[in-house]
């Protein structure tokens, strides 16, 4: 074989899948079509990434904007890999490998004679929630959001007349006139799809010290509590139930005590709008709004019941005893 | 009402900020036991607690909340499930600019799961750098643990992060009552 090798990487693997991969292009050096070989890192042909990973996370989104690497979710059984259109599942056989590398040659062989599509400007709705309709300031931020920590890009957003610069790697959003309630209200307004554009290389952090800013997961909450729109509740919000993967950062959202309690009843179980409000004796409305800003950042699970009637438990009285007295002394609020 | 007594355990490796904790909520002056730290290869700081730090809030009808911090060094460890014992609550306090931050969270949740029980614990990550470990690699760690627990940035400095932070636990422990009532009603 004269052509040069494909050079394949493991990203956010376990030892022992990554160990495998190199035992597996060790034995099958010779039987493939292509010459593979392992290398280090992200400039690689092809990586193999963990579903979940960060990794796995820039190396889609450099797969976007380059149509390089090429990325494959290696995942573990019963790992959701929806949003994966190449998946290899572990545990990891020979002829599933094969096969894999096998079409990945194929498609790189074919993609050298002719440039491989790409839109210019990436959208960054890639990531989101199936629901979200694509391009949307929602779904954009969201799929910004999902990036953070992964990347060292920076996005400038204009929407509603409002000029936001997305600051990837801090996860921060500015606006040179800072987050007033008129901007809420302006970005709450915008209809339709919004411009993203990169912010050119070498232009990005230094013109943003000193710029009032907020979490971009803040941004995106706040969004969330004041929407309308249900479409992240699912088809029906009221024949489903509602979990959440893990606690919003408190440290970064402003807590509120209505949400604190939401938390601390839908990460332990998937409840009903109704239900979870009679069990905390708090407004259905505020309910749906905290959904709707956890769906926002990604953290919300959606459950689509059989039939419609939610078990809704019996009314619970306000006030738990003990715990008010302690919050009473530490001068929070009960 | 009888005067009664309440406990909660501020935890975590050296650094973290369990003495700072304490002195944002405590009422009285807090008694630390500080002494120089001749264990700079784990934390380049001058002192650290070696037996354990005290503070306290006074509640009404002579009841009084007692807080304590944990020594840093995980020599101590043995002190541990001691000061939990019958505690309100647990916060595990990590120093997210460490490398091995999520190391320690596995170790102190595990630890401290064992004897206070999942709801009355809360974990809080300071001076948090992405770009050594994003907070979803703590979610991660945690729930690879089997148990679901808060796990949230605070800057323990400000008085109101640390009263977020025991929002989360009192709320934590009191749903977890509401879900035991109701049991397989819901």
């Amino acid at each position: 074989m004269n052509a040069p090798p494909i050079t394949v990487a493991t990203l956010g693997l376990p030892q022992v899948a990554e160990s495998l991969v190199k035992s597996l292009l060790n034995v099958l050096d010779g039987r493939t079509s292509a010459n593979w070989r392992h290398v280090e890192g992200f400039d690689a042909d092809v990586v193999l990434c963990a579903p979940d990973s960060p990794f796995g996370a820039l190396a889609r989104r450099k797969e976007r904007e380059h149509g390089r690497p090429l990325c494959i979710a290696v995942a573990a059984p019963g790992e959701a890999v929806r949003e994966w259109t190449r998946v290899l599942h572990q545990p990891l056989r020979m002829h599933q490998f094969l096969d894999v590398l096998e079409t990945l040659s194929s498609e790189i062989q074919s993609g050298q004679s002719g440039a491989a599509p790409k839109p210019p400007v990436e959208s960054a709705a890639h990531h989101a929630h199936e629901a979200a309709p694509r391009n949307t300031l929602v779904a954009e931020l969201r799929g910004l959001y999902q990036a953070v920590d992964t990347t060292e890009r920076s996005y400038l957003i204009k929407a509603g007349g409002v000029s936001m610069a997305i600051d990837l790697p801090q996860g921060r959003c500015h606006v040179k006139s800072g987050f007033t309630t008129d901007t809420f209200e302006r970005l709450m307004a915008v209809r339709g799809e919004v411009d993203v554009q990169p912010l050119p290389p070498g232009n990005q952090r230094d013109q943003l010290v000193g710029e009032p800013w907020i979490w971009l997961e803040t941004l995106l909450w706040r969004l969330g509590l004041l929407g309308r729109a249900e479409t992240d509740l699912g088809s029906d919000p009221d024949a489903s139930t509602f979990g959440l993967r893990c606690w919003p950062d408190f440290g970064k959202i402003p807590s509120n005590p209505v949400h604190i309690k939401l938390t601390a009843l839908l990460s332990k179980r998937e409840l009903g709008i109704e239900a979870a409000a009679a069990m905390l004796n708090v407004a259905s409305h505020d309910v749906r709004a905290f959904l709707r800003a956890c769906a926002c950042c990604g953290l919300l699970k959606v459950t689509a019941l059989q039939r419609v009637v939610v078990a809704v438990p019996p009314q619970r009285k306000t006030g738990f005893g003990v715990f008010d007295f302690l919050r009473s002394a530490l001068g929070m609020k009960a | 009402m009888d005067a009664r007594e309440y406990k909660l355990i501020f935890t975590g490796p050296m650094g973290a900020g369990k003495t700072t904790a304490i002195r944002a909520v405590s009422e009285i002056d807090t008694i630390s036991t500080e002494v120089a730290n001749t264990d700079r290869a784990a934390f380049d700081k001058d002192t650290t607690t070696v037996a354990m730090d005290y503070g306290e809030v006074q509640l009404a009808g002579g009841s009084r909340l007692r807080l304590y911090g944990t020594p840093g060094q995980e020599r101590f460890a043995y002190m541990w499930p001691i000061l939990a014992k019958g505690s309100v609550g647990v916060i595990v306090l990590l120093d997210g600019s460490r490398a091995d931050a999520v190391e320690r969270l596995t170790l102190y949740v595990s630890r401290f799961i064992e004897v206070v029980g999942p709801e009355r614990l809360v974990v809080a990550v300071g001076r948090l750098d992405p770009a050594i470990k994003p907070l979803a690699e703590y979610h991660r760690a945690a729930q690879q643990l089997g148990v679901t627990v808060p796990v949230v940035t605070a800057d323990v400095r400000q008085r109101e992060d640390v009263q977020m932070l025991l929002e989360i636990l009192f709320t934590q422990v009191e749903v977890a009552g509401v879900l035991a009532e109701l049991g397989a009603e819901v």
